[in-house]
């Protein structure tokens, strides 16, 4: 185990949203009133982080049947990931180390939405803490630790808005943060939410003078155009 | 030995293909799927590392003659390695500290549920030992002098353009001594 622990926060009013530090996998993440708001956007840190303590203080509406919202940790292609997840209208504390994978269901609590509150999670060896303002809620103790390194995640595909107050990471036991990223090329990811749906009803009725009720015109169109990639 | 221990990670998803963090010595590789492709394209990763477990998941099809792909740690110049070898149909792991002048290789037998899958090749690199593990099997393990004693890089390669080498992530822990 080291002996030297690392601790860093994000403060959006400080750092803004820099692409030398995060990853927007989609959609738009941008700085207003302070936080971090992401509208239909799903971003990763570059920071690389194995175990540690690591609180995200967010603000979020009361869940709705559509909202899809996760804060925490993840590697991505790996699958692993530890994160609290709003889906359903439900509340729910997931984790899984790219193989097996859990989940536990939590209540939300009133006083919870539309309000800054700390949703935090201690990674240690062999257990994760999962604590929401400042009350535990759930522990996991099993095989769907991860035992790879992670990042700082968030993804909101919801109509309902999502923004981070700030994140503090501490206690970290290993700490790399990759660089270069700024001319990194990617390949254009094109997700469900991104797929483009036009969906118009038009009604038109014309009244023409002089002529009886039964000459009214009624037009109807529905038009729905998807592209797919 | 060291008390204090590195770790990182590269998704192609998350990090793209860069040549601040890469060098490439033959062709470009490209994204494409969310993997890392190389088609006749070599890469060398800039982090200069002393002994780490290193987890490659990697893409490839079956092998067939005219395959070149390689995959493990590497000091170019010097040619110091330990590596996965990849030539014609035969897979090999291979150590050596000076260029293969001294160096150890061993065959694996392929197995058929690995091929065109995203299958997990370790090395772990002790002092004085290298370990081989596919899809979480061990394979084989060399302890003696041929087993490379500097830091080395992380890359991957396939100088064939028969098909693609394709790399999905690659997990590095327990790194001893780590600089970028």
């Amino acid at each position: 185990m080291a002996n030297k622990f690392i601790s860093f926060k994000y403060d959006p009013t400080e750092e803004g949203y820099s692409s030398s530090m995060w990853r927007t996998l989609y959609g738009d993440a941008y700085v207003s009133n302070n936080s971090l708001v992401l509208e239909k956007s799903e971003i990763i840190h570059y920071g690389d982080i194995l175990r540690g303590d690591v609180s995200f203080t967010v603000t979020i509406e009361k869940p709705k049947i559509d909202d899809n919202i996760r804060i925490g940790l993840i590697q991505y292609s790996l699958g692993a990931y530890m994160y609290f997840k709003i889906d359903q209208g439900g509340l729910s504390i997931e984790t899984s180390d790219g193989i097996d994978s859990n989940s536990i269901s939590l209540d939300w609590q009133d006083e919870w939405s539309g309000v800054p509150v700390e949703f935090r999670i201690k990674w240690e060896t062999g257990l994760i803490t999962f604590y929401i303002g400042g009350q535990w809620k759930a522990y996991v103790s099993d095989s769907t630790i991860p035992t790879k390194p992670l990042s700082l995640y968030a993804f909101n595909d919801s109509v309902s808005e999502f923004a981070i107050n700030y994140i503090i990471a501490k206690s970290i036991q290993s700490y790399v943060v990759s660089t270069g990223n700024d001319n990194s090329e990617f390949e254009a990811i094109i997700t469900e939410s991104d797929k483009l749906n036009i969906t118009e009803d038009i009604t038109s009725v014309a009244s023409i003078p002089n002529k009886s009720l039964t000459d009214d015109t009624s037009i109807i169109e529905n038009v729905s155009v998807e592209i797919q990639p | 030995m060291s008390n204090e221990y590195y770790n990182f990670y590269y998704d192609p998803v998350r990090q793209g293909y860069d040549s601040d963090t890469w060098s490439s010595t033959l062709g470009v590789p490209v994204i494409s799927n969310n993997y890392l492709i190389l088609n006749q394209a070599y890469a060398v990763h800039f982090a200069d590392l002393l002994r780490c477990e290193v987890v490659f998941s990697v893409n490839i099809e079956t092998p067939v003659n005219g395959m070149i792909k390689e995959f493990g740690l590497v000091s170019y110049n010097k040619n110091s390695y330990i590596k996965f070898n990849l030539t014609d149909d035969q897979l090999t792991v291979q150590t050596s500290p000076d260029g293969g002048n001294t160096e150890n290789l061993e065959t694996v037998v392929w197995n058929a549920d690995w091929s065109s899958s995203d299958i997990e090749f370790k090395i772990k690199w002790e002092a004085g030992k290298a370990t081989f593990y596919i899809n979480n099997e061990y394979k084989w393990s060399f302890s003696n002098a041929f087993v490379p004693n500097d830091p080395l890089s992380v890359f991957v390669s396939s100088e064939d353009a028969i098909n693609d080498l394709k790399i999905k992530y690659i997990d590095v822990t327990g790194i001893q001594s780590y600089n970028i």
